[in-house]
């Protein structure tokens, strides 16, 4: 009886579920608005760029959108939490130095262990900074950024230093089957970053201290712990950007990834992700990442001057989250 | 008193929010030199009528006028320069702000463009004398009692120029000498022609002070009487509605021979914010336990330091264990759950899909290996589905996002939510608050499953046929103090207002 | 910095009538720490400094420190407001870089007065900018001003064509080469920007208001106060004051580039944090912002004169800035249990 009765009311199409179409419909336009634009303009610059399309530069591409899309990966896992971590450029430079400085006195695969386990302790101090100390995670990481660059400096005095082993640089070099390695990683930190946001515990703790932190702790959700474990991964996330940007510069140094914060997070929210959480998309920070970097490329072949590219991300950053607000603001009128 | 012309008047005003009308058609008018009372259950739509009143809502229909022509307020700021000055319920004050700084917020006391910090000082302080009140105007408002918050509240909408003075449930945290000066002051004001609209839980203060009534139920207004021709029995009546559900009028599900079993939940000398003193009680296995008592009266807080959410001292213990309340996290492993009164902020997580709203609390610590990491998504799902037959959800798809549920399948998610957390002791806050009628039967249902399964529940709430419906036992609150405590037969809606209404002589008696 | 200065910074604090403790004297106290705190490593580094590093007391570097102290303080004015509103502006440091090249390109192109009112008027803009993002478009502070930032990076670096510009300026120069009973004048632009925003945020509405909209903007929205209105203000002085710290260092530089100021935003948060003005809002402290400010400049100077390599500045502002947040959030918690004991 009761049941025929919930079947009946499952039926009929309710209001609620007419507004939840429109909204599935709203998130799908959303969702894949970014894939269509990009392949659009990758097609259309193939066609008026000259050397545009040609295997170097889509393989350059490729190579170059990993890296801020390796630390985008951690990003959108941290503003899903409701987090940030601005010090991203900092991780990387000190990375990128520990690796060139024991490089030369053990192997490879030492050093690149090294290099993760720097990476994920430097993560893992800003999320106790962050948790421990009850600073707000944007401006406690924006101070740690400081530290980390000046922990790199004083470490290389301010120099730049070479990386001479070869099999190193291939790690940033080295293609299978015409992409480049770096890019295979980008794409399997995405993926994998993508399971662990909806196919584990951990990752729906992340969204449910984003959608609504004190729900969360309400839930019985260690929100402290979630958070710290967070930055861990972005720091690990990061180490691995790091190790492939070293490699394929040949050298480490404290500038070796200026503004990458600026980077990741412009990449993070072009793809969709909500900036006030709850909601991350790593489709979206995959696509985006691939995005900004044709847009740079273009307008380097195009010989705009490099200092526009800073402002292009800028804009593009700032427009996205214009559309961002709007957008929230449509689906609060709808529902 | 009518002779003189309406100075605020609200016409065939409705109001609704999705789902719910929260005001429907009601007709109000403000004579100058009346004290109106309005009255009525949480909910009933006394607060939307005050904030379109305020200007911070706009009714869906219906007209305001003032001084007889029609006026339409966008904001705060047209309130006021309307003349309509406003002492709301939830404090309204910036904590950073010294209690001068506070009173003439948005309306400084400026010569030539720069604040005159002696003069408004000056004019805090005599306004603070209207309340025989000795704060230091100098003090920052975050330091105050509550009670001296609710003063400062007060003394801010005096600040302004008004003809329309409207104080929602000011008293609820005052002490009986702070709510006597007060009802003194409101006479002042009325004998100075100022119309004074009164919200007001407590029948006496009520009965004391206005000259009208106006009873509002579900939205309605039902009666606008002079005080003459009620008597407190009849307002109550008015309030209630007379129209019991067949369950409430027959409590009889309620055990008398409790006594036998295990005592589960035990707090001893429990002292948090708001309680005037430490409280001890203790509930069984099995057993629901209700707090009642009106707005601000400390349940609330009571409930939140159990739970870990606010700092609090004292002994808790759960089946003899003591239980360490220092986060809720803590407080959930030991096996014991609260579902907030706040369901929005703190309740649901509106980003997540209903299974997994459902399923965010459940205990892991049986899981091994894979399991401990990744969820099964045909174990949730067969979860999720015996509890949404379970529970009555009516809900379309488990991927179905929480937010646009109704009240009363968000509070059934939450409470299969806090089943699955696998808990002894469940701590509700207001568990029907926003709930249409018939969800809330079948909450009241299930609350009372999951005692008999052993559960031991504990329900804070301000409605009082809530407690008639489901407590076992039920303690009566008011002013951070216990100030009765009914078992069986004796929790009859009657008593609990008549405990939590005590006048004040027979409070100095007691 | 005489006493009666001091004394008027918060006399909210203690009672009119003198010397009583309005609430518990622990808070007292503390608020007595919070305002003047700052006070206590702004001497010791005096005095250690003048005990211990070589030229620290010399003519030339107390002069160096008041000036480059007084531009940080000059930005941290402006930045004191927005945190005290709630906010955060991350594009200080490029609207100063690209305000100094949009003075220094002015002046070699239409002269003094339209090279610093062009100055000054294009940081205003930015913070106009950053105030419609935030307030009418609802974007939060500190990724809006985060875009702002790189766009205006990008922007300075482009006006300069990434070389250096000459603003060089015989009369400009001398707003910072020449002195005033022994002391350099952006110290007494310094001070009268004080005085200037002291007024506002203790003696006028606006500045009221801005502590309303940060502590309690439900609060500030139900008295009647134009939320976003005060928002957008806010952030444009802001602005106004980072460009006035951009005219300050084309005066003290003479030859600019495009990449000058960055890094500023971080020391002004620093200073201004460090200062006693809480991240959480509702309160600011200038005073406390230039005395910050002074201190900053003094460590500066004397790691400069230890010949202490530059990087370890960028780790003394980074450890500073987690110090004084944490000095913050221990003040949460403190304030907390303040209010929830009492």
């Amino acid at each position: 009886m009761t049941n025929q009765l919930q079947s009946a009311v499952e039926d009929g199409p309710s209001k609620a579920d007419v507004r939840e179409r429109r909204s599935y419909l709203l998130s799908f336009m959303t969702g894949y608005y970014l894939q269509v634009t990009t392949a659009v303009v990758i097609v259309g610059l193939s066609v008026f760029v000259p050397d545009f399309g040609n295997r170097a530069n889509l393989q350059n591409i490729a190579t170059q959108a990993s890296f801020a899309g390796l630390v985008a990966c951690g990003m959108t896992l941290l503003i899903t939490a409701g987090l940030f971590d601005l010090s991203v450029a900092g991780i990387i430079a000190v990375v990128g130095v520990v690796t060139a400085k024991v490089l030369p006195a053990t192997t490879i695969g030492m050093a690149l262990l090294l290099a993760i386990a720097v990476g994920i302790l430097l993560g893992l101090t800003n999320g106790v900074v962050v948790t421990k100390l009850r600073i707000p995670p944007f401006i406690s990481t924006f101070g740690m950024l400081n530290i980390y660059l000046a922990v790199a400096f004083i470490a290389t005095g301010g120099q730049v230093i070479p990386i001479n082993s070869y099999y190193f640089q291939q790690l940033g070099t080295a293609t299978v089957a015409g992409v480049p390695l770096v890019f295979i990683a980008f794409f399997v930190v995405a993926a994998a970053s993508y399971c662990l946001l909806y196919r584990t515990y951990f990752g729906r703790r992340l969204r449910a201290i984003g959608s609504s932190e004190p729900a969360a702790r309400m839930a019985g959700i260690p929100v402290d712990r979630v958070k710290i474990l967070a930055f861990g991964l972005t720091g690990l996330f990061t180490a691995i950007a790091a190790i492939g940007l070293s490699a394929l510069l040949s050298s480490s140094g404290g500038t070796m990834a200026k503004d990458m914060e600026l980077n990741a997070i412009a990449i993070t929210v072009v793809g969709g992700t909500a900036l006030r959480g709850g909601r991350g998309t790593l489709l979206g920070t995959f696509t985006a990442a691939i995005f900004i970097t044709v847009i740079a490329n273009a307008l380097n072949l195009l010989d705009v001057s490099s200092y526009v590219q800073n402002i292009v991300t800028g804009l593009i950053l700032i427009a996205a989250l214009i559309v961002g607000s709007v957008r929230k603001d449509v689906v609060r009128g709808a529902g | 008193m009518s002779d003189k012309p309406p100075v605020l008047e609200a016409i065939g005003i409705s109001r609704s929010y999705p789902g719910v009308r929260a005001l429907r058609g009601v007709d109000l008018a403000l004579h100058p030199g009346e004290v109106k009372a309005l009255v009525g259950e949480n909910g009933a739509g006394k607060s939307t009528l005050i904030r379109i009143f305020g200007g911070i809502e706009q009714p869906s229909s219906g007209i305001v006028r003032l001084h007889g022509t029609e006026t339409v307020l966008h904001n705060a700021q047209q309130s006021h320069s309307a003349g309509i000055s406003i002492v709301s319920q939830e404090f309204r004050l910036v904590p950073q702000l010294t209690v001068t700084e506070n009173i003439f917020l948005g309306h400084e006391v400026t010569r030539l463009g720069l604040i005159r910090p002696k003069e408004a000082k000056r004019r805090a302080v005599e306004l603070l004398a209207e309340l025989d009140l000795e704060l230091d105007p100098s003090q920052t408002v975050g330091t105050l009692s509550i009670g001296d918050q609710q003063m400062v509240e007060i003394v801010r909408a005096l600040s302004r120029k008004f003809d329309v003075l409207i104080m929602d449930e000011p008293t609820a945290a005052l002490s009986g000498d702070e709510v006597n000066r007060l009802l003194a002051l409101v006479r002042r004001l009325r004998n100075r022609g100022k119309a004074v609209l009164y919200v007001s839980h407590r029948l006496d203060e009520v009965f004391d002070v206005s000259d009208g009534i106006a009873v509002f139920r579900d939205g309605c207004k039902v009666a606008d009487l002079p005080v003459s021709q009620l008597s407190e029995k009849r307002l109550v009546e008015l309030m209630l509605g007379r129209e019991f559900q067949p369950h409430m009028s027959q409590p009889v599900s309620r055990r008398a021979a409790a006594d036998d079993r295990p005592i589960r939940l035990q707090v001893k000398g429990l002292t948090c914010p708001r309680l005037h003193e430490p409280v001890s009680f203790s509930a069984r296995r099995g057993e629901i336990l209700g707090l009642s008592g009106p707005v601000g009266c400390g349940r609330t807080e009571i409930m939140q330091s159990v739970f870990g959410m606010l700092p609090s001292r004292g002994e808790i213990t759960l089946d003899g264990e003591p239980v360490s309340n220092s986060s809720p996290a803590s407080v959930i492993s030991s096996g014991i759950f609260l579902l907030s009164e706040d369901r929005k902020s703190e309740g649901i997580l509106p980003h997540l899909n209903v299974l997994e709203n459902m399923v965010i609390s459940a205990s892991q610590r049986k899981r091994e290996r894979v399991a401990k990491w990744v969820p099964s998504p045909q174990a949730e799902t067969r979860t999720y589905t015996r509890l949404k037959q379970d529970l009555k959800i009516r809900v379309d798809r488990a991927q179905q996002l929480i937010g646009n549920l109704s009240g009363g399948n968000q509070q059934k998610v939450l409470l299969g939510r806090a089943m699955l957390a696998d808990c002894g002791v469940l701590l509700l806050n207001e568990p029907t608050r926003g709930v249409d009628i018939g969800a809330k039967e079948e909450i009241y249902h299930l609350i009372k499953k999951l005692a008999r399964a052993g559960v031991t529940v504990l329900v804070s709430t301000s409605d009082t046929s809530e407690l008639v419906a489901l407590a076992d036992r039920c303690l009566v609150l008011r002013a951070g103090r216990v100030m009765a405590e009914l078992t069986g037969a004796d929790i009859d809606e009657k008593s609990i207002l008549a405990a939590a209404l005590r006048t004040k002589s027979e409070e100095a008696a007691s | 910095m005489t006493n009666s200065v001091i004394k008027r910074v918060a006399p909210r604090w203690a009672s009119p009538t003198g010397g009583r403790w309005s609430v518990s004297s622990a808070f007292g106290a503390w608020k007595l720490i919070e305002d003047y705190g700052v006070f206590v490593p702004f001497l010791l580094a005096m005095v250690a400094g003048t005990l211990l590093v070589p030229n620290f007391t010399s003519p030339s570097n107390v002069t160096n420190v008041l000036i480059n102290g007084s531009i940080i303080a000059v930005i941290g004015f402006g930045m004191t407001f927005v945190i005290a509103l709630r906010g955060l502006d991350l594009s200080v440091g490029s609207a100063q870089g690209l305000c100094a090249c949009v003075t220094a390109i002015f002046i070699s192109t239409a002269g003094l007065g339209f090279g610093v009112l062009a100055g000054i008027i294009a940081g205003a803009f930015i913070g106009l900018v950053n105030g419609a993002l935030i307030a009418y478009l609802r974007v939060p502070a500190f990724v809006a001003t985060l875009g702002t930032m790189g766009i205006v990076r990008g922007a300075a670096l482009l006006a300069t064509d990434g070389g250096t510009v000459d603003g060089v300026n015989r009369a400009l120069g001398r707003v910072t080469s020449a002195r005033l009973v022994g002391l350099p004048i952006p110290f007494f632009i310094a001070i009268v920007l004080l005085g200037l925003a002291y007024l506002v945020f203790h003696y006028t509405a606006f500045g009221r208001h801005i502590c309303a909209v940060g502590g309690g903007p439900e609060a500030a929205r139900d008295s009647g106060i134009n939320v976003q209105r005060v928002t957008l203000m806010t952030f444009t002085l802001s602005g106004f004051t980072a460009g006035m710290g951009g005219v300050l260092l084309t005066s003290q530089l003479g030859l600019v580039n495009g990449s000058l100021g960055s890094g500023v935003e971080l020391q002004v948060i620093a200073v201004v944090v460090l200062g006693g003005t809480s991240l959480t809002g509702g309160t600011g402290n200038v005073v406390g912002t230039l005395a910050a400010a002074l201190l900053l400049a003094m460590i500066s100077s004397a790691l400069n004169l230890l010949n202490i390599p530059s990087y370890y500045q960028y780790l003394a502002v980074g450890v500073l800035l987690i110090f004084a947040l944490s000095l913050d959030s221990i003040r949460r918690v403190f304030l907390r249990q303040m209010i929830v004991g009492g």
